[in-house]
Parts: structure tokens; sequence; C-alpha cells
């Protein structure tokens, strides 16, 4: 009975969710951003196996911004940003609908035809847990590079020392590269994760709840540094910290159930959110 | 909540856990010193590595026995890891899981476990009919090297299969996430970080194979050999003949186990103390081939960590 | 799975209920408040996360009427870092009231907060 009311209250909410907005409101709550598009997301949906994670998603994703995606968990937020690297694929039974094109390129990141090397060497993405290769502190960095056909060790020495710079890094790690990377601290880590995404000089990076395995002081430096990043790149970010989205980002999207019920700059969706839905989620009444 | 913090099964198992843990001790000390002291004559007479076996139990030695079993156990080695490697990696990276090829693959899975338990004789027979009817390999090295390996392949599998499974998600994903293929992936972080498991499996599965005798016996083992196969080193570079190591491989020869055997099974009592010898020696290299994997699990274990 | 909180006393509830089980909140009122008055009854959010980023908004916002809330959690609130963040709504905001009350936290009876209060805010000028 208890379970019987949940999925009830489940389904009402998802009902409520798309029934009681009306069309007009819906254009309210998805405010185009100014200036260059770097991904347009058009009618996606993604299932896996029969679970339908990601209903009619339409977003448009600002270069050289920060967009952060927020929401409760399952939600579908690091699912929509997994489709972004196609990184779905490598588990079966992923089906995408719709289109992701990729500007100015104008290439569909949704295709099955995609070239999926090529796609991640360009949408570089760090994850949740610092996940280092067990390797020397330069393998990490420079195996990007590698793989992507890089021989020219001048150049592999300068691209390493370049991205560990970038990353805030090279300071704390110059004298010795040829340490093993889990010998680095978590935040360090994660850094040098980032390093390894930046190196090979991708046009987006997308970050994965990138500070929630780590400690305030690591978590500041990491927001730091994602701030920078964005000189030179695009950047998303999923969170489940809403301070943090308010911090760094400049658009935020909010999402629920696997639908995108609201996005616009970020300032705005806190401020003077469009939809009852984000309000509620801002103040807490669920989570 | 009235249960007490030292109720009686809480005293009590330790203590029978103990026993249980004492029986074994004893029982593997009991064999050890047993053989230790009735072979103790011939264990230190250093002759009796370097004499070949004799009808005068003075004289005889395992000097082909060890050499024999060395060579078989490296054939072996190479082999089953030859094979089973790829095929661990294969089942755990690259098959489908769907459809008809799926459930073929599954069904190959599932027997893979099996085959371990598959009786040794089993394999000899099998190894006769292939290698010694079919491949003409004759009672060689080669084929008892094969015979072997095919003996410790599910093991290899399995455990590497295993020390697949222990690489994190994330790591896999990291590399994918850097441009990397498939095979970029295997090599440059699924085989190294996944070897040190495979070792272990290796020499669990080589100490079993080290002591078997009924398959070598099955391909025609002989019991008795008073030569060595040609020594394939030369004193010009590079060294080695490879002429000469078709001659090793195809050369008969005797193991230790089978040597053992054929001692143990003599009237005189002067051979039951050769056979307890040469059962330490044999003991003695089943224990470094374990020591050898509780080194690699350490030094792999410090290296990789997540 | 998704949780539900009345958004009076902040216990765990279903989200069909039209009455709240412990506090006999009304929750047909809570639909039409408006995202201000949200925000003051979330200053109460058992969560310190959330109260924090209240906080924030308010600060952004620059929303007056918070200040009356402000000025009973310097009284009650535990955690310095709540305080910090109110320092800096109050800063954001900026008005009369606001800088009467930032003025009265250089006194506060956390000396940790004092001294953030008076480093950050008075000792520029």
């Amino acid at each position: 009975m208890v379970i019987g009311t949940m999925i009830d209250s489940i389904k009402n909410l998802f009902l409520g969710a798309s029934d009681r907005v009306s069309a007009e409101e819906k254009t309210r709550a998805m405010q185009k951003p100014e200036g260059e598009i770097k991904l347009e997301v058009k009618d996606l949906n993604f299932s896996y196996g029969d679970f339908r994670a990601l209903k009619n998603i339409n977003l448009n994703i600002p270069t050289k911004k920060i967009t952060a995606l927020i929401g409760p968990s399952g939600c579908g937020k690091t699912t929509l940003l997994r489709c972004f690297n196609r990184m779905h694929d490598l588990y079966p039974g992923s089906r995408y609908e719709g289109a992701i094109i990729f500007h100015p390129d104008g290439i569909n990141i949704a295709s099955p035809h995609i070239d999926l090397l090529d796609l991640r060497r360009r949408i570089g993405m760090v994850f949740q847990r610092p996940n280092p290769f067990p390797k020397s502190i330069f393998e990490n960095v420079a195996y990007g590079l590698r793989v992507n056909g890089v021989r020219d060790k001048n150049l592999i020495n300068e691209r390493v020392e370049w991205a560990l710079n970038s990353a805030a890094l090279w300071d704390e790690v110059k004298d010795r590269l040829d340490a093993n990377a889990y010998s680095l601290s978590g935040g360090q880590q994660q850094r040098l994760c980032i390093a390894r995404a930046i190196a090979i000089e991708p046009d987006i990076v997308l970050f994965d709840e990138p500070t929630s395995a780590l400690d305030p002081i690591s978590t500041s430096k990491i927001e730091e540094l994602i701030i920078k990043l964005k000189e030179k790149l695009t950047i998303i970010i999923v969170t489940h910290n809403m301070q943090q989205a308010a911090r760094v980002s400049d658009y935020t999207g909010f999402m629920y159930l696997g639908e995108l019920i609201e996005f616009d700059r970020t300032k705005k969706i806190f401020t003077v959110p469009s939809q009852k839905l984000t309000e509620d989620y801002i103040t807490g009444r669920f989570g | 909540m009235n249960k007490k913090l030292n109720s009686r099964s809480d005293i009590l198992f330790p203590i029978l856990g103990f026993l249980a843990f004492l029986i074994v001790i004893s029982f593997m000390l009991t064999l050890i010193i047993d053989v230790f002291i009735d072979g103790f004559e011939k264990i230190k007479d250093p002759s009796f590595y370097t004499s070949y076996p004799s009808r005068f139990p003075s004289q005889a030695g395992i000097l082909s026995g060890w050499i024999g079993t060395l060579l078989v156990m490296a054939g072996a080695i190479f082999w089953s890891l030859l094979i089973g490697i790829p095929a661990g990696i294969y089942l755990e990276e690259y098959a489908t899981k769907r459809g008809i090829f799926g459930k073929i693959e599954t069904i190959i899975e599932l027997n893979i476990n099996n085959l371990a338990a598959v009786p040794a004789i089993i394999y000899g027979l099998l190894a006769l009919g292939i290698f010694v009817y079919r491949f003409k390999f004759g009672e060689s090295i080669l084929t008892a090297g094969l015979t072997l390996s095919i003996l410790m392949l599910p093991v290899i599998v399995v455990n590497t299969r295993e020390a697949i499974r222990r690489i994190p998600r994330d790591i896999r994903e990291g590399a994918y996430a850097v441009g990397a293929t498939k095979w970029d992936t295997v090599r440059d972080h699924i085989l190294p970080y996944s070897l040190g498991g495979i070792l272990t499996g290796l020499i669990i599965a080589a100490s079993r194979a080290i002591g078997e005798t009924a398959p070598l016996v099955t391909i025609g083992a002989l019991t008795f050999i008073a030569f060595l196969p040609p020594s394939p080193f030369t004193s010009e570079f590079p060294f080695i003949a490879p002429d000469k190591i078709w001659e090793v491989l195809m050369s008969p020869f005797t193991v230790l186990p089978i040597q053992i055997f054929n001692w143990v099974s003599r009237p005189q009592a002067a051979f039951q103390i050769n056979a307890a010898a040469a059962g330490f020696v044999l003991l003695i290299l089943t224990v470094l081939m374990n020591a050898l994997a509780y080194y690699f699990r350490q030094k792999v274990r410090r290296k990789y960590i997540w | 799975m998704i949780h539900f909180f009345c958004p009076n006393c902040w216990k765990s509830i279903s989200d069909r209920i039209i009455i709240c089980r412990y506090c006999k909140y009304d929750l047909r009122n809570f639909n039409s408040l408006s995202y201000e008055d949200k925000l003051i009854l979330s200053l109460k959010h058992p969560v310190k996360e959330i109260r924090r980023l209240i906080i924030f908004i308010i600060g952004l916002k620059k929303f007056k009427k918070a200040i009356n809330e402000f000025s009973i959690m310097i009284e009650e609130e535990e955690d310095p870092v709540i305080l910090m963040e109110i320092a800096k709504a109050l800063r954001n905001i900026n008005n009369n009231e606001a800088k009467k009350m930032l003025y009265k936290l250089k006194s506060h009876r956390f000396p940790i907060i004092a001294r953030y209060v008076e480093q950050n805010y008075y000792h520029l000028n």
C-alpha cells in the first residue's frame, strides 16, 4: 500500500510537471542564452533498456560560459551530461532520439554515425570521484596526447606542463612528475584529472559533481579553477550543491524526473524562478 | 535485547575454529617433516640432484626429473598464458552478452568453471588424441606442456576475469573520456592493472599442474630417462640455436611426480628413501611457487591502489 | 527516491496530504505563497546547506523583509558559517536596517563572527 502511494505520488508529480505547465509558460521557462551557442539539444529522448531517463530535452549551451545542471538525485542531470560525450555507449542498451548539435561544425552528437573518438577528444570529462590512472603524474596528463597520436617528446613535455599549470597543479608537482598519481591528495588528484582532460585542448569540458568527494578547501580551489577555465572553454557542470551552482555558473538548468523544467541565467533562476517546481526545489521543499 | 556480549557460541566457535586450523596445519607439517626425515639421507647428497635414474638406489638421482619438470612447466605456463589471458580479456571486455552470440558465450562462460573440475586424466586422453595422434607431436616435452596448459587454462581464465573485474569502472571511463579506443584501454590499463591477479592465478594453476602425473602418463611420459634434452645454447651470437629448440621440444622426458611414482612402486626399501627425497624437492618447488604468488600479489597491491 | 517536507515544521511527509499531520499546517496555503514567502519559511530548514543558500539568495535579491527574520536568527543560530552568510547578505542589502544589524553583529556573542564582521566590513573603511 505504501509503495502504491509512492508510485501514485510520483506519477502525480510527473504528470503535474508536464500538464500543469502551459506551452506559453514552457517557453518562459526555457530562456535562450545570449551570445554564441555551443551545443543545441533538440527534443532529446534517452533511454536505457525500457527506462526512459530523459524526456524531450530542449536546451542551448552557451559558448565559453559555465552552465550548471541541478536537480534532486535521479532527475537525469548526470545522464544528460553523459549524453554529450556519449559515455553511455560503453554499456549496452542505450538509445538516443532527437539531436544534439555541436556548433560551429553542426555535427549531431546523438547520431549513431558520429566518430566517438573525435567527439571525446573535443568534449572532455571530469568525474565525480577523482579517477587518475595508477601511473605517474606525467603519464596521466600525457595519456590523452599519446592515444591521440602525439609522438613528439618535446611537444608532450610542453603540453603536460601547460595543462598542469592551467590546472593550478604545476607548482605542487613539478619536482615529482614521476611519482604515482595516487600519492597526491584527493583535491590534487581531481586537479590532475582536470589537467588530463584539458591537455588535449577540448572545446567543452563536462564536470560530473567534481567536488562531491572533496573537502571544502579543495572544493573552493576546484571552483576557482573552473571559473578560470571558462576563458578558453565551454563548461557544463552537474552539481547537487545549489550554492556551488549559484557561485560558479552563468546559466542554470533545473531538471526533475528526466525533464528540464527551467533554464535561465543563474541569478534569475535563484532570485526569480518562473516555475513553482523550481521554487520548491530551491527552498528545500523536496529533495 | 537480552543477548549477552559473551554468549556461549561466541566462546565456542573460536575454539572449534582453532581446532580445525590445528588439524590443517598438523597435516601439512606431518607431511613435510615425514618426507624430510625419510629422505634426509638423499636430500643432503648433492649427487642426488645431478644423477640420472639408475637400477641401483644409491646411484639413482633426479636430474632428468627436475629438468623435465622445469621444461614442461615452462611450456605449460607459456601456452596457458598465451591462450588464457586473451580469452579472459575477450570474455570480460568484448563479449556481447546479447543475441545468439551472447547465448553461446554465456554457455561457454558457465562451462569454463566446470572445466576446472574435470579429472586430469580426461585431459590426458584428450591430449593423447589431439597432440600425439592428430598433430604427431609425439611423447614429447611439447605435448606435455600443451597438455598441462589445457589443465591450467580454466583457472587462468577465471582469475584473469576476476582481476579485470576488480579494476574500477571509473578508470576505464577515464581512458575512454580522453579518446582512447578499446584496444588502447586494454593495452594501457586493463592488462597492466590486472597482471598481478593474472600472475597469482597462473601460479595457483601451475602449483596444481606441477604435481600432476596421470595426464602425463597417459600421453606416454617415460619413467626411466638417462639423458637430457640437447642444450639449445651455443657459444656464438645469438647464443641460441633455433633448430636445437625444436629438438628440445620434441625430446622425450620424465617429470618428478612420475619419478616418485616409479620409485614408490619398487620393492627395494632404499628406493623409498629416494622417493621421499624427490617428494620433498617437489614440495619445496610448490612452496616456492606459492611464495612467488604472494610476492606478486603484494607488489601489485602496493602499486595499484584505488 | 524523492522526499517531501512540510514547509512549516520540515518533517518528512507525503506530497498528497493537505494538512501536515505533525504541525497541522494547511498545505493549500503553501501553494499560493510567493517565492519570497517560501524563502522566509525555508530559513528554518533543518539542512544547513539549504539555510545557507536561502540567506545567499536573500542577499542577491536584496530582500528587505527578511531582515526581521535575520534579527531572530542571529540570536538563535549556532552555526558560524550561517552567521557569516547572514553578514554577507546584510552587506548586500545595505539599507539602514541592514547596516544597523551588521553593526550589532560586530559585538556578536561568537567572537569569530564579531571578528569576521569587524575585519571584512569595518576595517576597510
